[in-house]
Parts: C-alpha cells; structure tokens; sequence
C-alpha cells in the first residue's frame, strides 16, 4: 500500500470548485496529487515530471482531444482519464483514439472515477469504462 | 301593155302567117346581099302573144326554113358569101330571140302561177262582160238601124245582115253558153258553148223549155223569177247578181253557174237572154283556196312557235297563239295594229333589222336579250324574213321567235352547278375518280386532287399510264383493299375502306375512300366511281387524341387526388381516390349524389356560391380548405379546387380534393419536433456550462454523504445526488436531439444490434426478473440504417419494457423478413398502455412513468429515427396484459 500512497495524479481542470472537489476527494485516498488549471499547465507539469495517472477535463483552455495525443506523446505509458460534460459518442471515441485510458462524462459520480483510476493504477494502461 | 295585150293576142293568130308570107315573098324578090330576112324577128316577137310557149320555137324553126329556102330558090350570083354569112347572122339572131322569149315566158308564168286561176276567171270574165256589152252594143245599132230603116231600107237590111253576121259569130265564139228564151221560156237561141255545157245539142234544145237546164227544185223559183225581172223594167243585171244557181246537164248531172240575163222585146215579143257560165272549176278552186287559207291560218295560229306576220308598215296580219302568250298579249287586240305600238320597248337596233327586213334580207339571231317594259328579261331566238306579194315585192315581215329564257336560266344554272363542281372537286382534299375494277385500278377519269395526294400527275395515269393506283396502294394492305372491294361489288353495295398510300416522295400517307360499283344495261359491272381522301392528318390527330385522353386518363386514375365531375348537381364520375376519400367501396355509392351531400353542413353556403361562380362562366376557383363527410358521417379535411369545362353535353364542373388530414397531423407534429429540436440545441450549448456545476453538487453530495452519519442530512444529501442524476437524463435526452447527426447508413445486421443490446440490459433484466426470449430470423435480410441509431432505438424499448414489468414478465424481441421489409417487433407483458394515452405515447414530454422515472422523450427519439429510415413504428397495447412495438425497416 505504501507504493499506491506515493502515486502522484495529475488533476487538470480549469473550474476551481470541481478541481478542489476533486483534489478533496482524491487526497483521502492518500494519492499525491499535482494541479493543473488548463492544457498548458498540464502538458508543462507532465514535462516536468510524468505523473503515475492523469485525469483531466477536456473543454478548457488549450483542451481538446488534440491535447490529449500532445500529452499521450510526452507520457507515453501514463494512464490518462477524461472527463467532459454531456460529451457524445464521437468525442469519446476521438478521445480514446487520442490515447486516453478512460472517458467519463460529466456528472459523473466521483466513486466511479476512484474505482478506475484506482484499477488503471493497479492493472496498468487498458482497462476503460464508460 | 294591158290594152294592148289582149289586141295582140286576138290579132296575132292570123297577123304572123300572113307577116312572115309576105316576108318570104319579099325576101325572094330582093337580092340575095339584102338582108330583108331580119324581117322575120316581127312575128317571132308576135308570138309572145300565142298562148303556147313551144310556138316561138316552132315558128324559129319554120322561119329558119324559109330563110335557107330563099337563099336556095335565088339565083346565087356573086355575093353569095354575104348572103351566106347575113342569113346565119339572121338564123342566130333568131334563135337567140327564141330562146329569149321562152325564157321571158316561162318567169312570168312562174310569178303569176299562184294566182292564175283568179286571174284567168277575172279575164273570162271580163271577155263574158265584153261580149254582152257588144251583144248590147249590136242590139243598139240593130234598133238604130231599124229607126233607120225607113230612111235608107237597102242601107239598113246591109248594116242589119253585117250587124247579125258580127253578133252571130259572137255568140258561136263565146265562151260562155248563151241562151235566149222567148216569153213562154222556150229556149230560141242556143251558142256553142251552151251545147257542150248542157250536153246537148242545139237541134234538141231550140224549142225545149227552160227548166230542162234547171233541176225540178229550181224551176218555179226560177220562172217566177225571171217573170219578175222581166216586168221590173231593168234590162240587164250582170253576172252574179243572180248569184249562184245549179244548171242540169242532159245527163241529169248538176252544176254550179253563174248567170247573167237580160231581156228585150222585139215586134212586141219579150226575149230573155242568159249568159250561163259553168263555174264547178272555180267553186272547186274557192273552196280548195279556202281550205288552204283556213289551213294556214290554223298552221300559223297553233304552230308551236312564236309567230307573226306583218305588213309592210309592221301591222300585225296575223300572229300564233304562241305569240300571244311568249308575250303576254292575251288581253289586246293584234291584228291591224303596228308592232311598235304594241312593244313601245323595241330598241332601235330591232328596227334596224325590221328595214334590212323590209330591203328583202333574212336576219337570224340566235340569242338576244329583249328588256321588256316591266324591266323583265326575255331572252330571244329570232328570225326576221320577209314575205313576197305576187306581184315579188316585199309585202311584209314575218318574225319567227323563241322564248329561250328558260333556256338561258337553264344554261346558266347548268353551268353554275358545273362550275360548283368543278371548284368543289377541284379543291376536295383528295380525288374522284372512275376506274376499271382491276388489280392496277385503272383510271379512266380522275381529278387534280390525285397529285396533291400521291405527288404523280393525272397525265402520269391517264395519258402515259406510267403509274396504276394499284402500285401506290401499300403492299400491306392492297390484297385486303381489293378483297373489300371485290366482296362490296359483288354484293352490289357501296365500298368503304381506309388504308396505306405510298407517294412519289416515298411518304406513306393513310387514305379514306368511299365508292361504288356502276353496272351496264345488262347487270355486268362497267366500272367503279369513288371518292379517295387524305386522312393521314386525321389518323394522327386520333392518335394524339387517343394518346392525350389515355395520359390524362391515367393521370386521373393514379392521381393522388380525390377527382369527380359534378353536372347539374349530380356527381358524374369519381376517382379511386375520391371513393376511398368518400369511405365508399364502389362508384356507385357516390355516383348521381349531389355534390352537397358528401360536404360538411357548415361549407354549404360557401360550396354553392363557389358552383354558381363557375355556371356563371368563372374559368376555376381557387384553391379553399372544406371539409367534406364519408358515407359514414365522418368529417375529413380536404383542400378543393375546381374548375369548369364545357363538352357537347354541357357545362361541368371538374372538382379535386385533398385529404389534407395528414398533412395537417403531420404539420402538428413537426411543429412539436421543431419545438424539441430547439430545445435541444439550447441544451446542446448548455451542456458544457451545467455539466461541470452538476457534476460539482453531486461530488459535494457524495463527499458529504460519506462524512455525516446524521441520517437524515445523508438523506437529504441522497435527494440531490437523485435530482441531479434525474437532471443529466433529461440533459442527455434533450442532446441527443440536438446532437442528432445525419445517420451514417449503410447495410447493418439489426440482429448483432438486438443481441449486443440485450447484453448491456442483461443485468438489469436479470434483477428485475425480466424473461428474455428471441425469435431471431436467421439469416435475416440487412437493413439500411445507422448502426447507433438502431441501438438507441433498441435501448429505448427494452428500458420502456422493464419500466413496464416492474413485477418482472417476459420480454419478446422478434425480427423477421418482409417483402422489401424487416420487421422489429419488442413486446412485453407489463401494464399496458390505458385507450385514451395510446395516442399520445409518441408525444415529446408525454411519460405515464412515475416523477423522476421517464424523461418523456424516449419513445419521441425512436419514432423519430425510425421516419428518418423512411421505416414504420406501431404500438398495440392492451391495458394489463401488455404491449408490443412493431417496427418495419426497409432492406439494404
């Protein structure tokens, strides 16, 4: 369990309230956590240190499912989860074909997020959910 | 030359013997170079006189005899060529002279032989008269000489005896019989001639009584008769005064005479005397005159000709019953009166003619135009001749005349009907004609029309004869025009045919012909006469027509329009689609209604102001919504136009009507989908904005819920983490709208579609107890479509199935093959759907399920995917017992 408790999660999200609900949230799950409020940030904390999984909102600034192919380039290995809110069908398979792990739209209950971040750390790249 | 002429003739018969006696003698005495016999010349000019025409020639030739005989008698001594050559000249000169005179003769004969009977009567009896006036003149000298007696006896009795010599020989040579009677009517003096008319001899008749000559009936008459005359103290009364009395021949035969009587008294004896003259020649010649006048004046008076004779000044003499009437003169009076005073309107070139007329020439006209005074025209044939008196003058004219008006109008009108049909044949669209009924059907008359027709000349077929009819008739229908013919000839009865013609140009033109068969005396045919016309533009223009009346015929029967024709208030003909529109199965439920009926009560007024507009003559009135019943009584929307047409029967009216119904459900329900749509498209840009915040309140819901163990704040927290999950349903109903995308179709198998549904609702099902069963056609045919649609569809049922099961049931799902179609059916055992909402079950926002359960858009969402795919939906629902959605989709 020690080695879970070090696993550094990358949060990107420009909405200060979902970004602290979720950092609350995540942070009693004893995750170290790093903070991103747009694309930019992300993308430059990732350059800086590729975190153990990323879970970021997608419609933000320099967002986008072409941020996530850039992000997917620098951390090749790292589980990536995107949420959106009322994203469609094509978004979400634009977004997986871009790299990431897992799409979730918005509202998405935050127990499910917890369950796949904690099953892509556990199982590595691959699992994906709805 | 009259007085003379009857001297010559009593002189001549004894001056020329002794003339050319004494001619004879002198020529002997005088030398032979003297021509004294010229002399001869006078008394052949005296034979004129003779009564003979021969006598010239017979006296030339005894003339001719003497002359030579003179010569030969002479001494001829030395100029005998002289007297030679002078007596041949003599000879020539006296035959010429002969000849002449027979010549002279035989023209006066000729110009008096019509009347020479009259003439030759009138100069008997002028001599009679003669001989009585010196039968008279004798008794006078004999009375005289008597007185003289006493002076000079001797002197007396000489001139008594000559004087009774020169009466006796009077009376023997008198042509008429003389009779004397003494006062007791015994005859004393009886002539010659009396002898020969009475047959009877002198000897006999000297001392008979008078009355023998007279038939018994006459003979008191007679005899009181000439008593009285002899006491009337008249001494002559001349021929014919006695008139006509009958004589009686010895041998009892009776004759017509004329008598003349004198009497006188010597030594106091009273003699009669009568001149009787036998007159059965004339009266015979009167009576035949008679008849000849009464002959021609009937010729003239009823010939069948306008005739009329006039005198030389243009008085009518006489003039045919014809005459009268070709020109209305029934009511005048003619004859005596001038012919110009009778036609005043005779124009002067008509008077002209009457003088050349007059000059002795014959005029003939054979048509002129005569005005008459009422302005009528009489159209004549006219001859003017003259006419020749005895005496060969002019002595009138006769007109010959005939009325040919009739004729001319006749003429006219002949020519007139010619001319019409010559100008109607000549500009028939076609050609008459007469020809032989052989396969080459030649011609023998035909008419110009032929070359505007077939492009050959008449010339071509009647003078060259370098085409036959035959050879232009088409060849597929020649055997069957000449079998036509030939079975019409033979039953007697005129032909009609239609068929092929090939021109010059090689343009195959049809042809209509009409004809018939013309027969001889003897039955047989002679030659067929007909009629041949263009009706290659007629073919057409059926054909068109045909092809035009099919097209519209068509058009009406498949024409999505309810159509029927309305004439005087009753329904003539409807369409399929106006029986259905009507709810009736055949025409004849709706056929002689009135229109009226099949229209809904509160349109009456408008319909019938609508149908008077258009019996006025309004063209069509425009399009306007009604409403019209079914048979049932059911009210249906219709938009109806009509118009109005006019054919041989009269005004109708054309009236078409849409079911506009499902227009206008259709019209609904787009407003309401737009409404949605739009509603969807603020939803799709709210999206982004709420869905962060909800997912924000759902988060702190949560996080809270797990760090209080205040039950009723988990509870409370528990309601908003439930709204906002009730919220994001209806976010991603209303998205799914907005977010429809054009569908990706192509060829999908709905069953892969239904499995990997069931699958995703496996666990669902499971806990609700839900019994799937499938009944998958396998193979089943492709369908068209888009495969996320057909999953939502699908989802969207299933989720409605288990909301319909809450106690679990059974759910069906079936696909299976339709022609052209696949059939989806999902059917559960739930509730049902109530009557009275089965309707509304496709509405947006419309939800039987309980609050928080059902958006109210789901089955909104597969209806309206199912009508992109030109595909079908269908509920059937029974309340408890379940419900079954049958979706129809078209095949790839």
């Amino acid at each position: 369990m020690a080695k879970e408790k070090t696993a550094v999660l990358l949060i990107v999200e420009d909405d200060r309230e979902m970004r602290s609900l979720l950092c609350d949230e995540f942070c009693g799950m004893g995750y170290q956590l790093r903070e991103a409020r747009d694309g930019d940030e992300a993308f430059l904390s990732v350059l800086q240190s590729v975190p153990d999984a990323i879970l970021t909102d997608l419609r933000m600034p320099a967002g986008g499912d072409d941020y996530v192919s850039r992000l997917r380039t620098v951390a090749p290995q790292c589980p990536i989860v995107v949420m959106t809110a009322f994203g469609d069908a094509r978004l979400k398979a634009q977004v997986l074909k871009a790299g990431a792990n897992a799409y979730f739209d918005k509202p998405v209950h935050i127990a499910e997020l917890k369950d796949c971040v904690q099953q892509l750390l556990n199982h590595g790249p691959g699992a994906e959910r709805r | 030359m009259k007085d003379v002429e009857p001297l010559a003739m009593r002189t001549a018969p004894w001056t020329i013997p002794l003339l050319t006696i004494g001619i004879f003698v002198v020529d002997l005495l005088t030398p032979v170079g003297i021509a004294v016999s010229i002399l001869y010349v006078i008394p052949l000019l005296l034979t004129v006189f003779r009564s003979k025409d021969q006598e010239s020639l017979y006296f030339c030739g005894l003339a001719t005899s003497l002359l030579w005989l003179g010569l030969f008698l002479k001494p001829p001594g030395s100029s005998l060529l002289y007297g030679v050559l002078n007596r041949t000249l003599g000879t020539v000169v006296l035959w010429i002279l002969a000849l002449g005179l027979i010549r002279f003769r035989r023209l006066r004969h000729e110009s008096v032989q019509a009347g020479r009977e009259l003439m030759s009567e009138r100069v008997e009896r002028a001599h009679a008269e003669g001989l009585m006036m010196e039968a008279q003149q004798a008794r006078y000298y004999a009375d005289r000489e008597a007185v003289r007696a006493v002076v000079g006896r001797k002197e007396a009795e000489e001139q008594l005896l000559v004087s009774q010599l020169r009466l006796e020989s009077i009376i023997e040579s008198a042509m008429d019989a003389i009779i004397t009677v003494d006062e007791t009517q015994r005859v004393v003096l009886f002539n010659h001639a009396a002898e020969q008319m009475f047959g009877c001899s002198t000897q006999e008749a000297i001392g008979q009584p008078l009355d023998r000559f007279l038939p018994a009936r006459f003979r008191e008459g007679h005899r009181q008769h000439v008593q009285r005359f002899g006491r009337s103290g008249v001494t002559s009364r001349k021929m014919g005064q006695l008139g006509a009395v009958m004589g009686l021949r010895s041998n009892g035969e009776e004759f017509p005479i004329e008598a003349a009587i004198s009497h006188v008294s010597v030594e106091r004896t009273r003699y009669f005397t009568v001149v009787l003259r036998d007159i059965t020649e004339r009266k015979h010649a009167e009576s035949l005159l008679q008849e000849t006048t009464e002959r021609s004046r009937l010729l003239m008076q009823y010939a069948p000709a306008a005739l009329a004779m006039l005198d030389r000044d243009l008085r009518y003499l006489a003039v045919s019953q014809r005459w009268i009437t070709d020109y209305r003169l029934e009511d005048q009076i003619l004859i005596g009166r001038s012919h110009y005073e009778v036609f005043p309107e005779i124009p002067e070139r008509w008077k002209v003619v009457h003088q050349r007329g007059l000059a002795g020439e014959v005029i003939r006209c054979e048509e002129d135009c005569f005005v008459r005074q009422d302005g009528a025209e009489q159209w004549l044939q006219w001859e003017v001749r003259p006419w020749y008196t005895i005496e060969g003058t002019v002595g009138g004219l006769v007109f010959f005349t005939e009325d040919i008006t009739k004729r001319k109008q006749d003429e006219a009108a002949l020519h007139e009907s010619q001319r019409q049909l010559s100008t109607l044949i000549g500009n028939l669209p076609g050609f008459v004609y007469r020809c032989q009924n052989n396969r080459n059907w030649t011609f023998e008359y035909l008419s110009e029309g032929v070359s505007d027709l077939t492009g050959y000349s008449v010339s071509e077929y009647l003078v060259e004869r370098s085409i036959s009819y035959g050879d232009n008739t088409h060849p597929g229908d020649r055997e069957r025009v000449w079998q036509e013919i030939q079975a019409a000839v033979a039953q007697r009865r005129p032909y009609e045919t239609t068929y092929r013609i090939l021109t010059r140009a090689g343009e195959v033109k049809s042809v209509w012909e009409r004809g018939e068969g013309i027969y001889a005396m003897d039955g047989g045919l002679s030659y067929l006469e007909g009629f041949v016309t263009d009706i290659t533009e007629r073919k057409r223009a059926e054909h068109l027509l045909r092809q035009s009346e099919e097209r519209y015929r068509r058009l009406i029967a498949i024409s999505p329009y309810a159509i029927f024709v309305n004439r005087g208030d009753r329904i003539l003909f409807a369409n399929d689609q106006a029986i259905k529109l009507f709810g009736a199965v055949k025409a004849e439920e709706i056929l002689g209604k009135s229109p009226l009926d099949l229209f809904h009560p509160d349109y009456h007024r408008v319909i019938q102001e609508r149908i008077h507009e258009l019996v006025e003559g309004r063209p069509q009135v425009p399009m306007f919504e009604e409403k019209v019943l079914t048979l049932g009584g059911k009210p249906v929307d219709v938009e109806v136009s009509a118009a109005r047409f006019v054919d041989e029967e009269g005004p109708a009216i054309l009236v078409m009507l849409r079911d506009i119904g499902e227009r206008k459900r259709l019209q609904e329900q787009l407003r309401k989908t737009e409404r949605i749509a739009e509603l969807g498209t603020v939803a799709s840009g709210m999206a982004h904005e709420i869905g962060t915040p909800m997912n924000v309140i759902l988060g702190r819901a949560e996080y809270l819920m797990d760090r209080v163990t205040d039950e009723s704040i988990k509870k409370g927290l528990q309601t908003i983490v439930t709204q906002v999950e009730r919220i994001t349903r209806v976010m991603n109903q209303l998205l799914s709208f907005a977010r429809r995308k054009t569908p990706e179709r192509g060829a999908l198998d709905l069953k892969q579609v239904v499995e990997d549904s069931l699958e995703m609702f496996h666990e669902r099902l499971v806990r609700s107890r839900i019994q799937v069963e499938l009944s998958l056609a396998d193979p089943c045919p492709m369908v068209l479509a888009d495969a996320d649609q057909m999953s939502q569809v699908m989802i969207n049922l299933v989720m409605n199935a288990v909301h319909a099961m809450p106690e679990g049931g059974t759910l069906r799902v079936t696909l299976a093959p339709e022609p052209q179609m696949v059939r989806l059916t999902v059917a559960d055992t739930g509730h049902g759907i109530p009557r009275e909402v089965i309707k509304k079950i496709f509405d947006p926002f419309f939800t039987t399920k309980e609050f928080g359960k059902g958006t109210g858009l789901g089955l909104t969402v597969v209806k309206g995917i199912i009508e992109e795919h030109q595909g079908s939906i269908a509920v059937e629902s029974q309340e408890g017992a379940g419900t079954t959605f049958t979706i129809l989709l078209p095949q790839s």
